[in-house]
């Protein structure tokens, strides 16, 4: 069988793998994430994928130096055994508190929208016991997860007809209605949704067709960007600019302007099925804090897989105050920032050391 | 939770590996002794049907050996009685001579029909093949019958099923291995595949695992998949089966491999994918529209019959606002008499369904289970008249039991009834959000299953382009040009046979 | 291993079953799903709401309840307490609003309550009352199959209800809160066991400032966009001898607004496209006759233009905007638009309104 063998994601899973783990929470509440900049906002999907299409380059060409290691690997030879080993405990944290975030974001919807008066708990071990199943067939059992996820929830674009059909083509111009500073704000805000791809990063060296990676991991960015894009131009058509600041998931919002003869309510059924999306954005940040715990033990076992999700489970549940809890994930943006350009930094060192080997032979 | 994986580990042990024997049939006290008259019947004591002749011949006394039970008067008597007491020297000649040291052998030859000639003057064995028990004729199949296309089906006969597979392929590169199962049974085992167009790589995993297999014996091909399939814990069947020789024929022609075990009807299908499982024969007599039409009425049907009856409950539990108004209205005037919450009431109804179901399949025809379905009809309304449960839900559930009899296979039929319930127990629990999570691990499930080695899901994630032509969609046979993908067949392009 | 993540999952789900004793919270026969809200006015603070629970029509009339309160969630908890099953507006679909209470201003606030629960649907409609909303779910309506059917088969999408613009909970917010647009609602009146749709509210922001006629409504939604209308009765010269009428049915509209993009000196050019086949017609004219058929099309295209002239005199008269005129200005404005510049553009704005007819039959009649 397959399992075994080192490189086994092809083509098709780089690219859905990259889409996924980029699309979850975030779109749920994109447009208002770039409320700042009103009608403006619905081009700059666009601007994130291109900006995201250029730092992949960075990454990709680091990674490609060193074709069987992960990040977490190459930060111990670039940076040094101890400091590397402290990034990339940094790293793990930061991919906990990532996972924390989301699905805390995603549960407590769920709990208003679907479930009220329940616990937040149940659902949370239930949501668990099927992450770890995905996460437990590997890498690749979590991009074949990430394809059949893109397909079962992919159509739910077709209900975006209505609110089209509702909506004003006209507020899409004009197109450049904004200061500095709102669009500043509106592409912060709004790139915290883009980021996932990163994580290229950790399954780079599991990739059977390494030269075509690029290639492919810019083919599942720009399937986000469209998605995005077509959210963000969709919600311009149908809100006016005061919705847009004061409704926090828009998606909702247009989902419930749906009407078919047999379901009233489609956002209930759209939220519900969202959990796909969440759990193949959960289950490869799993897999790669899992990747960062083999590397820090320097072995590779199943239960440190659990100690992550333990500690996940152990984070969500905490009772912070609401505001540290929002200081935190605000915080997390910086890390984010950091990541993505990592590898900026990582190419540096790469070329003073081995500029310093060339010296020396 | 490591408990749970000792009792895994015990089970899956339980299920592989028996105590470990010599492959051989032959019990070790058998190889010193010689073949003898004594020593056969010393061997074969209390063994009532097999029968000592002698026949006294003017050549010396011949002593005949066989199994009554195994061999018809008739056919004996023509074959060897007959040709002896002639002095015919033919029958000796196109009888096979026996080595005098292979006691074990022997004994096989009279538990498989031969017939022992002992020529007491000369002293040697003989043996010819007189196998002639009684055989059920080629007949019509009933749980796979199709309206148009062959209607013969494979019986309980090894050599009759080989010969309706080699009639409709003419081709020496039909190749039949043949392999012994059970250590107690000796049942034959034929492994069917054409060899120019067959995965070396699933071949060799299938034979290791016919070869690896240590169990006294199966009662039929169904218990053997059981122990050979990839994941003997899911509950989904990985191979498919049948009793079609047009299937089957159609299955080795894609470069897949057929088993067939003696004393079986049915046949099994490996490597196979999922939704192999949901297309009979019928599918490629039918025109192409048709065809598609049915397919993925099936196809779709196997999932609304594992979320209808949970979407009622989570509607009616979690939410409410999701349906129609005139329609909730008319479920609030048929919940109003009934006292459980509908978790219960769906539960309550689902397992009447079953009962139904499993006591009209003892009946002794398939109106049987017609009626037993129509009873459960009858038994509903009454059940909603006493209030027990709303007339909504019968109209569900019959829907739902409809459903689940459309995939082809049997098996998987009986699989969504099984999958059902734990979709119920999941919107019981999270309504719409645990349904959806429910089916997340039903894809999760599906996406780690493997058949002999290749993904079971395909061509969900298709292996090649070409395989969605004939999937859901079944495309028109013209364009059905290329071999499934999950084949791995060496001949991708469906062509000539022997194209060399 | 899988197994036994397999095992797990569906173990726990057997086992955890065992405690469905206390799976259910409430299921829907034990709550009264609310269908229609009336809020009525009564001053400044407090409001009368009156709620509309359907029910089986085995079980017996719709159930109505009534409060006063001065917050919904207030009264809401209030009926509770009369009530034999729990209330839940997860099943809302119709708010009506009484004339004198949308004039005060203070149906914002209950909208944008309605509008920020999470459970409420957003195509939720909001309907204006001439008298009393109470009055109109207490009222007997004999044959009719109750009021929440009455109300919700009433303001169904019709053919010939197409002046109604349907107003949601979205819609209300959304041209509530976008600067170039005010509200409009239907408008219900009730007639001796009857409803009737009236015609339309006009809000100027907050407040409910008039109602139009169904004509006038459907004017509007023809400015809106609209594409398929409903017959509509045509009178050319009005003198008594060569008075003729004409019953159309537009089949096809459309129109293109042009702005000159100065706000200043705002100038806007309407272009209204109408196609129709002819009803009914009586008068002197030949149809059959070319020249006659011409000149009924011009009739007819005098008054389409007329008539919608009048009406954005009167719109302008009442300084409210229901079509959005403005926004052909703000699409070529940069920086913020707001209220002040759409009065100043829709005060100041010289409206040129072009009419093309064109009748594609003459239906049944020569």
């Amino acid at each position: 069988m397959d399992n075994n063998k080192l490189k086994k994601l092809n083509g098709y899973h780089v690219v859905f793998l990259v889409q996924n783990s980029m699309i979850g929470l975030g779109l749920l509440s994109l447009p208002q994430q770039m409320s700042s900049m009103g009608y403006s906002q619905w081009w700059l999907p666009i601007m994130f994928g291109v900006i995201a299409n250029l730092s992949l380059i960075p990454m990709i060409w680091i990674v490609k130096r060193y074709p069987k290691d992960n990040i977490f690997t190459i930060n111990e030879k670039l940076v040094g055994k101890w400091l590397g080993k402290l990034l990339n405990i940094v790293l793990i944290l930061y991919l906990i508190l990532f996972i924390s975030s989301i699905l805390e974001g995603y549960l407590d919807l769920i709990q208003i929208v679907a479930l009220p008066d329940r616990t937040i708990i149940t659902p949370l071990v239930f949501f668990f016991s099927v992450l770890l199943y995905v996460v437990h067939g590997g890498i690749k059992s979590i991009a074949r997860f990430c394809i059949i996820s893109f397909f079962l929830t992919g159509w739910m674009a077709l209900f975006l007809y209505w609110p089209i059909s509702h909506g004003d083509i006209s507020h899409l111009i004009p197109v450049s209605n904004f200061t500095w500073k709102e669009f500043l704000t509106a592409s912060r805000n709004g790139y915290y949704s883009m980021v996932g791809y990163e994580l290229i990063l950790v399954f780079f060296p599991y990739i059977i067709n390494q030269q075509k990676a690029f290639r492919q991991a810019s083919i599942g960015v720009w399937i986000t960007v469209f998605f995005y894009l077509a959210v963000t131009i969709v919600s311009v058509m149908y809100f006016s600019e005061w919705q847009m600041t004061e409704v926090l998931y828009p998606i909702l919002k247009l989902f419930q302007e749906v009407e078919l003869s047999f379901a009233e309510r489609i956002d209930v059924m759209g939220i519900s099925l969202w959990v796909m999306l969440l759990l193949s954005t959960s289950a490869a940040y799993l897999w790669a804090s899992k990747k960062g715990m083999d590397s820090l033990r320097a072995n590779n076992k199943t239960y440190h897989m659990y100690i992550m999700a333990i500690l996940i489970f152990i984070f969500i549940n905490i009772p912070f105050s609401k505001e540290f809890q929002e200081m935190l994930y605000d915080r997390v943006f910086y890390v984010k920032f950091a990541i993505i350009l990592w590898p900026n930094i990582l190419i540096l060192l790469h070329l003073i050391r081995s500029g310093r080997k060339r010296a020396k032979s | 939770m490591w408990g749970w994986m000792g009792v895994v580990k015990l089970l899956s042990k339980f299920l592989q590996k028996k105590a470990p024997s010599d492959k051989s049939t032959s019990k070790p006290k058998l190889k010193n002794k010689r073949v003898s008259i004594e020593s056969i019947k010393q061997e074969l004591a209390d063994v009532d049907d097999v029968i000592y002749k002698n026949i006294r011949t003017p050549k010396g006394p011949v002593t005949v050996i066989y199994y009554s039970s195994f061999v018809d008067n008739q056919v004996l008597h023509q074959t060897v009685i007959a040709p002896i007491l002639r002095q015919d020297e033919t029958v000796i000649h196109a009888s096979e001579k026996i080595d005098l040291n292979d006691l074990p052998h022997v004994l096989s030859l009279i538990t498989t029909g031969h017939t022992i000639l002992f020529l007491h003057t000369q002293h040697v064995f003989y043996s010819i093949n007189t196998f002639s028990a009684e055989s059920r004729s080629i007949q019509q199949t009933e749980t796979e019958s199709t309206v148009i296309g062959p209607q013969d089906a494979f019986t309980e006969s090894l050599d009759t099923n080989l010969s309706l597979i080699k009639r409709r392929i003419n081709n020496p590169e039909l190749k039949n291995k043949t392999y012994m199962v059970g250590t107690e049974t000796n049942t034959k085992v034929s492994v069917l595949y054409l060899s120019n167009l067959v995965n070396q790589d699933n071949l060799k995993r299938i034979i290791n695992k016919l070869e690896e297999l240590e169990y006294d014996g199966f009662t039929d091909i169904t218990v053997m998949k059981q122990f050979i399939e990839d994941h003997p814990m899911s509950p989904f069947p990985q191979y498919n089966s049948t009793v079609r020789p047009d299937m089957t024929m159609k299955y080795l022609l894609d470069g897949r491999i057929a088993v067939m075990m003696d004393n079986s009807q049915s046949v099994i299908i490996c490597p196979t994918s999922f939704l192999e499982l949901f297309e009979p024969m019928e599918d490629y007599y039918n025109r192409w529209m048709t065809a598609t039409l049915l397919r993925s009425l099936r196809f779709f049907g196997f999932f609304v019959t594992i979320i209808l009856t949970p979407t009622y409950i989570s509607a009616l539990t979690y939410h409410p606002e999701i349906l129609p108004f005139e329609l909730l209205i008319n479920l609030q005037e048929s919940r109003n008499r009934v006292p459980f919450p509908p978790v219960m009431e769906v539960l309550f109804i689902e397992l009447v369904i079953e009962i139904l179901r499993e006591a009209g399949s003892r009946m002794p025809t398939k109106i049987g289970q017609t009626l037993g379905i129509v009873g459960g009809i009858v038994i509903g309304t009454a059940a909603v008249e006493a209030g027990l449960i709303s007339n909504m839900l019968v109209v569900l559930v019959a829907i739902s039991a409809l459903l689940s009899f459309l995939p082809s296979s049997f098996l998987m039929s009986n699989t969504s009834r099984f999958i059902r319930y734990a979709f119920i127990l999941a919107a019981g629990f999270f309504g719409l959000y645990g349904q959806m999570i429910a089916l997340a691990w039903l894809f999760i499930h599906l996406l780690n299953l493997t058949s002999l080695g290749t993904p079971y899901l395909t061509p969900g994630i298709p292996r090649n382009w070409t395989d969605l032509l004939d999937s859901v969609l079944r495309a028109p046979s013209g364009l059905l040009k290329y071999r499934k993908g999950i084949a791995r067949s060496k001949e991708k392009q469906v062509g000539p046979l022997n194209e060399e | 291993m899988r197994r036994f993540v397999f095992l797990t999952v569906f173990l726990c789900l057997v086992f955890v079953s065992g405690c469905s004793g206390e799976l259910k919270p409430s299921s829907v026969e034990d709550v009264a799903l609310v269908n229609v809200l009336g809020i009525d006015y009564i001053d400044d603070n407090r409001m009368q709401l009156t709620l509309a629970v359907p029910q089986p029509s085995v079980v017996g009339p719709t159930q109505t309840y009534s409060t006063e309160s001065s917050l919904i969630k207030e009264g809401i908890v209030a009926i509770s307490s009369q009530a034999d099953k729990e209330i839940k507006l997860n099943g809302l679909r119709i708010v009506l609003i009484d004339e004198e209470f949308a004039q005060s201003g203070k149906l914002w606030d209950v909208v944008e309550h309605l509008y920020r629960n999470p459970v409420i649907g957003g195509k939720v409609l909001i309907v204006v009352v001439k008298e009393s909303a109470k009055d109109m779910l207490e009222q007997e309506y004999p044959g009719k199959a109750g009021i929440v059917t009455y109300l919700n088969d009433l303001l169904k999408p019709k053919p010939h209800n197409m002046f109604n613009p349907y107003t949601s909970i979205h819609d209300f917010i959304y041209t509530q809160t976008n600067p170039v647009m005010d509200t409009v609602t239907p408008y219900l009146e009730l007639k001796e066991e009857k409803v009737e749709i009236t015609g339309v509210a006009l809000f100027k922001e907050k407040r409910a400032i008039g109602v139009l006629n169904r004509e006038q409504g459907q004017l509007i939604k023809i400015l809106q966009g609209a594409k398929r209308l409903p017959a509509t009765t045509i009178t050319v010269n009005e003198e008594i001898q060569t008075r003729e009428q004409v019953v159309v049915d537009f089949v096809d509209s459309d129109v293109h607004f042009k702005s000159n993009k100065d706000i200043n000196n705002p100038v806007l050019d309407i272009t209204l496209k109408l196609k129709g086949t002819l009803y009914e017609y009586q008068g002197d004219k030949d149809l059959s006759n070319s020249d006659d058929f011409a000149q009924l099309e011009k009739e007819i295209r005098d008054f389409m233009h007329s008539e919608v002239t009048a009406l954005l005199a009167d719109l302008k008269e009442k300084n409210t905007d229901p079509v959005g005129l403005s926004e052909n200005f703000r699409k070529y404005h940069h920086g913020r638009w707001s209220e002040e510049l759409t009065d100043k553009v829709t005060q100041n704005a010289e409206y040129r309104v072009h009419v093309k007819m064109q009748v594609l039959a003459t239906g049944t009649i020569r």
